[in-house]
Protein backbone atom coordinates (compact mmCIF):
# COMPACT_ATOMS: atom_id res chain seq x y z
CA UNK A 1 0.00 0.00 0.00
CA UNK A 2 1.24 3.41 -0.47
CA UNK A 3 0.59 6.53 1.24
CA UNK A 4 1.26 10.19 1.42
CA UNK A 5 2.87 11.76 4.25
CA UNK A 6 0.14 13.05 6.53
CA UNK A 7 -2.13 10.66 5.36
CA UNK A 8 -3.76 8.07 8.26
CA UNK A 9 -2.81 4.34 8.83
CA UNK A 10 -5.43 1.86 8.17
CA UNK A 11 -7.04 0.83 11.70
CA UNK A 12 -6.14 -2.77 10.60
CA UNK A 13 -2.34 -2.14 10.38
CA UNK A 14 -0.27 -2.58 13.31
CA UNK A 15 2.75 -0.09 14.22
CA UNK A 16 5.69 -1.01 16.23
CA UNK A 17 6.89 1.52 19.21
CA UNK A 18 10.67 1.29 20.43
CA UNK A 19 10.90 0.80 24.44
CA UNK A 20 13.83 1.71 26.26
CA UNK A 21 15.46 -0.66 29.27
CA UNK A 22 13.66 1.87 31.71
CA UNK A 23 10.34 1.43 30.57
CA UNK A 24 9.93 -2.25 31.09
CA UNK A 25 7.90 -3.41 32.78
CA UNK A 26 9.93 -5.66 35.60
CA UNK A 27 9.50 -8.46 38.62
CA UNK A 28 11.89 -7.63 41.58
CA UNK A 29 14.59 -9.68 39.63
CA UNK A 30 14.37 -7.89 36.86
CA UNK A 31 12.67 -10.46 34.42
CA UNK A 32 10.76 -8.33 31.87
CA UNK A 33 6.78 -8.79 31.97
CA UNK A 34 5.59 -5.95 30.21
CA UNK A 35 5.44 -2.30 29.41
CA UNK A 36 5.07 0.57 32.02
CA UNK A 37 2.50 3.25 30.54
CA UNK A 38 5.58 5.48 30.77
CA UNK A 39 6.64 4.12 27.49
CA UNK A 40 3.79 6.08 25.85
CA UNK A 41 4.54 8.94 27.82
CA UNK A 42 5.51 12.74 25.74
CA UNK A 43 8.42 14.75 25.89
CA UNK A 44 9.23 18.19 26.06
CA UNK A 45 7.66 19.80 23.15
CA UNK A 46 6.16 16.85 22.03
CA UNK A 47 3.01 16.35 20.39
CA UNK A 48 2.71 13.03 19.51
CA UNK A 49 4.22 9.77 19.62
CA UNK A 50 6.70 7.98 17.15
CA UNK A 51 6.36 4.42 15.48
CA UNK A 52 7.31 2.42 12.34
CA UNK A 53 4.19 1.28 10.59
CA UNK A 54 4.77 -2.44 10.11
CA UNK A 55 2.85 -3.22 7.06
CA UNK A 56 4.72 -1.08 5.16
CA UNK A 57 7.51 -4.05 4.69
CA UNK A 58 6.49 -6.67 2.90
CA UNK A 59 6.13 -10.32 4.00
CA UNK A 60 4.51 -11.89 6.93
CA UNK A 61 4.11 -10.23 10.25
CA UNK A 62 7.36 -12.07 11.29
CA UNK A 63 9.32 -10.98 8.84
CA UNK A 64 7.90 -6.92 8.99
CA UNK A 65 8.50 -7.17 12.55
CA UNK A 66 12.12 -8.31 12.18
CA UNK A 67 12.16 -5.76 9.10
CA UNK A 68 11.03 -2.95 11.17
CA UNK A 69 13.54 -3.78 14.19
CA UNK A 70 16.19 -3.27 11.84
CA UNK A 71 15.19 -0.26 10.56
CA UNK A 72 15.00 1.23 14.37
CA UNK A 73 18.17 -0.03 14.93
CA UNK A 74 19.93 1.91 12.35
CA UNK A 75 17.63 5.15 12.69
CA UNK A 76 17.70 4.82 16.90
CA UNK A 77 20.29 4.10 19.24
CA UNK A 78 18.69 0.62 20.22
CA UNK A 79 20.30 -0.27 23.30
CA UNK A 80 20.69 -4.39 24.42
CA UNK A 81 17.77 -4.96 26.69
CA UNK A 82 15.32 -2.86 25.17
CA UNK A 83 12.14 -3.88 23.83
CA UNK A 84 9.47 -3.20 21.09
CA UNK A 85 5.71 -2.91 21.51
CA UNK A 86 3.33 -3.37 18.66
CA UNK A 87 0.08 -2.07 18.61
CA UNK A 88 -2.92 -2.09 16.39
CA UNK A 89 -4.27 1.20 14.44
CA UNK A 90 -7.93 0.81 15.51
CA UNK A 91 -7.43 -0.19 18.94
CA UNK A 92 -4.63 2.45 19.91
CA UNK A 93 -7.70 5.18 18.09
CA UNK A 94 -10.35 3.39 20.64
CA UNK A 95 -8.80 3.58 23.60
CA UNK A 96 -7.67 7.24 23.09
CA UNK A 97 -10.50 8.57 21.57
CA UNK A 98 -12.78 6.91 24.58
CA UNK A 99 -12.26 9.21 27.29
CA UNK A 100 -10.44 12.41 25.01
CA UNK A 101 -13.94 12.26 22.60
CA UNK A 102 -13.11 16.42 21.81
CA UNK A 103 -9.46 15.66 20.85
CA UNK A 104 -9.33 14.26 17.10
CA UNK A 105 -6.22 11.41 17.40
CA UNK A 106 -4.88 10.08 14.44
CA UNK A 107 -2.25 7.88 13.34
CA UNK A 108 -0.18 9.35 10.39
CA UNK A 109 1.98 8.74 7.93
CA UNK A 110 5.07 10.92 8.53
CA UNK A 111 8.51 9.34 6.72
CA UNK A 112 11.60 10.67 7.66
CA UNK A 113 15.23 10.41 6.11
CA UNK A 114 16.11 7.18 7.46
CA UNK A 115 12.57 5.47 7.98
CA UNK A 116 10.58 5.41 5.67
CA UNK A 117 7.48 3.44 7.51
CA UNK A 118 7.88 6.48 10.48
CA UNK A 119 4.52 7.00 11.50
CA UNK A 120 3.25 9.72 14.20
CA UNK A 121 0.47 9.49 16.84
CA UNK A 122 -1.37 12.99 17.38
CA UNK A 123 -2.11 14.82 19.15
CA UNK A 124 -2.10 12.54 22.10
CA UNK A 125 -3.17 13.77 25.57
CA UNK A 126 -0.65 15.42 28.07
CA UNK A 127 0.63 12.24 30.21
CA UNK A 128 -2.72 10.99 31.55
CA UNK A 129 -1.16 8.24 33.44
CA UNK A 130 -4.61 6.27 33.73
CA UNK A 131 -4.63 6.40 29.78
CA UNK A 132 -0.83 5.44 29.27
CA UNK A 133 -1.39 2.67 31.53
CA UNK A 134 -4.24 1.19 29.77
CA UNK A 135 -2.34 1.39 26.44
CA UNK A 136 0.46 -0.27 28.05
CA UNK A 137 -1.44 -2.70 29.75
CA UNK A 138 -4.47 -3.15 26.33
CA UNK A 139 -3.07 -1.93 23.63
CA UNK A 140 0.50 -2.22 22.56
CA UNK A 141 0.60 -5.47 24.85
CA UNK A 142 2.36 -7.73 22.53
CA UNK A 143 5.99 -6.88 23.46
CA UNK A 144 9.09 -8.29 21.47
CA UNK A 145 12.50 -8.06 23.11
CA UNK A 146 15.54 -6.38 20.68
CA UNK A 147 17.71 -9.32 21.49
CA UNK A 148 15.07 -11.96 19.92
CA UNK A 149 15.47 -10.11 16.79
CA UNK A 150 18.49 -11.57 15.11
CA UNK B 1 24.91 16.65 59.80
CA UNK B 2 23.82 12.92 59.67
CA UNK B 3 20.23 13.07 60.62
CA UNK B 4 19.04 9.43 60.35
CA UNK B 5 19.82 8.34 64.14
CA UNK B 6 18.10 11.26 64.79
CA UNK B 7 14.79 9.15 64.32
CA UNK B 8 16.10 5.93 65.38
CA UNK B 9 13.39 5.83 68.27
CA UNK B 10 10.85 5.76 65.17
CA UNK B 11 9.91 2.29 64.27
CA UNK B 12 8.69 2.14 60.77
CA UNK B 13 9.36 -1.70 60.34
CA UNK B 14 7.89 -3.04 63.19
CA UNK B 15 4.51 0.03 63.08
CA UNK B 16 1.40 -1.45 61.60
CA UNK B 17 1.75 0.53 58.84
CA UNK B 18 -1.12 -1.14 56.51
CA UNK B 19 -3.71 -0.18 58.31
CA UNK B 20 -4.50 3.32 56.84
CA UNK B 21 -7.93 4.39 58.10
CA UNK B 22 -8.72 5.80 61.60
CA UNK B 23 -6.47 6.33 64.55
CA UNK B 24 -3.41 4.08 62.21
CA UNK B 25 -4.07 6.48 59.43
CA UNK B 26 -3.01 9.74 61.54
CA UNK B 27 -0.41 7.40 63.17
CA UNK B 28 1.29 7.17 60.35
CA UNK B 29 0.88 10.82 59.24
CA UNK B 30 2.09 11.89 63.02
CA UNK B 31 5.40 9.39 62.65
CA UNK B 32 6.20 10.46 59.10
CA UNK B 33 5.90 14.97 60.06
CA UNK B 34 8.50 13.39 62.96
CA UNK B 35 10.52 12.09 60.91
CA UNK B 36 10.20 14.49 58.18
CA UNK B 37 11.65 16.76 61.11
CA UNK B 38 14.24 14.99 61.62
CA UNK B 39 15.79 13.47 58.42
CA UNK B 40 17.68 15.31 56.10
CA UNK B 41 17.38 12.93 53.32
CA UNK B 42 18.02 15.76 50.06
CA UNK B 43 21.32 17.75 50.92
CA UNK B 44 20.22 21.71 50.44
CA UNK B 45 21.18 22.58 46.63
CA UNK B 46 24.68 24.16 47.49
CA UNK B 47 25.91 20.84 48.21
CA UNK B 48 24.16 18.63 45.39
CA UNK B 49 26.11 17.38 42.38
CA UNK B 50 26.75 19.69 39.91
CA UNK B 51 27.75 17.59 36.48
CA UNK B 52 30.69 19.07 34.98
CA UNK B 53 29.76 19.91 31.07
CA UNK B 54 32.46 17.66 30.34
CA UNK B 55 31.58 14.74 31.92
CA UNK B 56 30.15 11.87 29.58
CA UNK B 57 26.99 10.26 30.25
CA UNK B 58 28.70 7.22 32.01
CA UNK B 59 30.54 9.23 34.83
CA UNK B 60 26.86 10.81 35.47
CA UNK B 61 25.17 7.71 35.78
CA UNK B 62 28.13 5.72 38.06
CA UNK B 63 27.98 8.98 40.51
CA UNK B 64 23.81 8.82 40.55
CA UNK B 65 24.19 4.90 41.06
CA UNK B 66 26.67 5.12 43.86
CA UNK B 67 24.82 8.51 45.00
CA UNK B 68 21.41 5.84 45.05
CA UNK B 69 23.08 3.59 46.58
CA UNK B 70 24.66 5.61 49.45
CA UNK B 71 21.13 6.78 50.61
CA UNK B 72 20.13 3.26 51.02
CA UNK B 73 22.90 2.38 53.06
CA UNK B 74 21.62 5.68 54.84
CA UNK B 75 18.47 3.74 55.56
CA UNK B 76 19.99 -0.10 56.11
CA UNK B 77 18.01 -0.34 59.05
CA UNK B 78 15.27 -0.31 57.73
CA UNK B 79 15.55 -2.92 55.07
CA UNK B 80 15.97 -6.36 55.20
CA UNK B 81 19.33 -8.12 54.22
CA UNK B 82 17.92 -9.76 51.76
CA UNK B 83 15.65 -6.86 50.19
CA UNK B 84 18.83 -4.62 50.13
CA UNK B 85 20.98 -6.93 48.30
CA UNK B 86 18.74 -7.23 45.61
CA UNK B 87 17.32 -3.79 45.69
CA UNK B 88 21.24 -2.71 44.98
CA UNK B 89 21.36 -5.08 42.07
CA UNK B 90 18.38 -3.76 40.69
CA UNK B 91 19.89 -0.03 40.87
CA UNK B 92 23.19 -1.34 39.51
CA UNK B 93 20.77 -2.87 36.19
CA UNK B 94 18.77 0.13 35.96
CA UNK B 95 21.10 2.86 36.05
CA UNK B 96 23.53 1.01 33.34
CA UNK B 97 25.24 3.36 30.56
CA UNK B 98 25.02 0.41 28.13
CA UNK B 99 21.21 0.66 28.35
CA UNK B 100 20.65 4.35 29.00
CA UNK B 101 18.53 6.77 27.31
CA UNK B 102 21.01 9.38 26.61
CA UNK B 103 18.52 11.97 26.64
CA UNK B 104 17.44 11.12 29.60
CA UNK B 105 17.97 12.55 32.81
CA UNK B 106 19.67 10.78 35.57
CA UNK B 107 17.48 9.87 38.41
CA UNK B 108 17.45 12.89 40.86
CA UNK B 109 18.72 12.90 44.56
CA UNK B 110 14.80 14.23 45.49
CA UNK B 111 12.91 11.43 43.39
CA UNK B 112 15.09 8.50 44.85
CA UNK B 113 14.84 9.72 48.55
CA UNK B 114 10.95 9.39 48.17
CA UNK B 115 10.83 6.18 46.72
CA UNK B 116 13.51 5.03 49.92
CA UNK B 117 10.69 6.65 52.33
CA UNK B 118 8.09 4.93 50.52
CA UNK B 119 9.38 1.59 50.98
CA UNK B 120 10.02 2.43 54.61
CA UNK B 121 6.24 3.52 54.88
CA UNK B 122 5.13 0.21 53.23
CA UNK B 123 7.66 -1.92 54.22
CA UNK B 124 6.73 -4.80 51.41
CA UNK B 125 7.81 -8.19 52.00
CA UNK B 126 7.96 -8.02 47.38
CA UNK B 127 10.88 -5.41 45.87
CA UNK B 128 9.09 -3.41 43.06
CA UNK B 129 10.26 -3.52 39.79
CA UNK B 130 12.32 0.03 38.49
CA UNK B 131 12.03 1.65 35.94
CA UNK B 132 12.48 5.70 35.71
CA UNK B 133 10.99 8.54 33.43
CA UNK B 134 12.95 10.77 30.83
CA UNK B 135 12.99 13.77 33.67
CA UNK B 136 14.54 11.26 36.58
CA UNK B 137 11.80 10.26 38.62
CA UNK B 138 12.24 6.59 39.66
CA UNK B 139 9.22 3.92 38.83
CA UNK B 140 8.54 1.14 40.89
CA UNK B 141 6.38 -1.41 40.01
CA UNK B 142 4.45 -4.33 41.91
CA UNK B 143 2.79 -6.54 39.22
CA UNK B 144 1.13 -9.74 40.48
CA UNK B 145 -1.28 -11.48 37.59
CA UNK B 146 -2.95 -9.14 35.76
CA UNK B 147 -3.01 -6.60 38.83
CA UNK B 148 -0.72 -3.87 38.56
CA UNK B 149 0.73 -0.94 40.53
CA UNK B 150 3.08 1.53 39.16
CA UNK B 151 4.00 4.23 41.17
CA UNK B 152 6.07 7.25 40.41
CA UNK B 153 8.13 9.16 42.98
CA UNK B 154 8.43 12.77 42.61
CA UNK B 155 10.61 14.89 45.07
CA UNK B 156 9.24 16.23 48.47
CA UNK B 157 7.65 13.33 49.41
CA UNK B 158 4.82 13.07 46.49
CA UNK B 159 3.79 10.21 44.37
CA UNK B 160 1.90 9.85 41.43
CA UNK B 161 0.25 6.02 41.24
CA UNK B 162 -2.03 3.88 38.77
CA UNK B 163 -3.49 0.62 39.49
CA UNK B 164 -5.49 -1.99 37.69
CA UNK B 165 -7.04 -4.32 39.56
CA UNK B 166 -9.33 -7.38 38.90
CA UNK B 167 -12.88 -8.00 41.11
CA UNK B 168 -14.69 -11.05 40.33
CA UNK B 169 -13.34 -10.72 36.65
CA UNK B 170 -13.91 -6.99 36.43
CA UNK B 171 -11.01 -4.83 36.13
CA UNK B 172 -11.42 -1.70 38.26
CA UNK B 173 -8.41 1.16 37.63
CA UNK B 174 -7.53 4.13 39.17
CA UNK B 175 -4.61 6.67 39.37
CA UNK B 176 -4.23 9.89 41.74
CA UNK B 177 -1.41 12.15 42.83
CA UNK B 178 -0.84 12.94 46.53
CA UNK B 179 1.29 12.96 49.08
CA UNK B 180 3.32 9.80 51.03
CA UNK B 181 1.67 9.94 53.55
CA UNK B 182 -1.57 9.62 51.97
CA UNK B 183 -0.88 6.20 49.63
CA UNK B 184 -1.50 3.79 51.98
CA UNK B 185 -5.06 4.93 52.63
CA UNK B 186 -5.46 5.77 48.84
CA UNK B 187 -4.45 2.26 48.25
CA UNK B 188 -6.74 0.08 50.49
CA UNK B 189 -9.71 -0.08 48.32
CA UNK B 190 -7.59 -2.21 46.61
CA UNK B 191 -5.98 -4.27 49.37
CA UNK B 192 -2.44 -3.16 48.43
CA UNK B 193 -1.21 -6.37 50.49
CA UNK B 194 -2.10 -8.29 47.00
CA UNK B 195 1.30 -6.56 45.88
CA UNK B 196 3.23 -5.70 49.19
CA UNK B 197 3.02 -9.69 50.50
CA UNK B 198 4.92 -12.81 50.22
CA UNK B 199 1.15 -14.27 51.07
CA UNK B 200 -1.29 -11.95 51.26
CA UNK B 201 -3.84 -14.60 53.06
CA UNK B 202 -2.16 -14.68 55.95
CA UNK B 203 -1.85 -11.46 57.11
Amino acid sequence: MTLKKNDVIPNDNHVMRYVPWNRLRKDENDNVIGILGEAFALRDGEEGISSTWLEYFPGNQVSQITQAVHKNRKCLKVTPKSGFAIGKVEDILSECNKNYKSKKIRVVYMPNNCNKAHIEIKPMPCNDALLLELLALDVWSQLILNRDIP
Amino acid sequence: MSTIAATQNISFPGFDNRSSTGSGSEEISNLFNKARKGLRLVRPAHQQYQPQVSETLEDRLDHTKALCKRKTAEVAMYLSEDFRKGFFLQIDNLIDAENWEEDDKPITEASFTTLLRMLILINPDLRPGLGSTSQGNIIAAWTKDKDQLTIECLPEDKVRWVLSRQFSGIRESAAGEILLTRLLAALTPYSPGNWFDNDPQEK
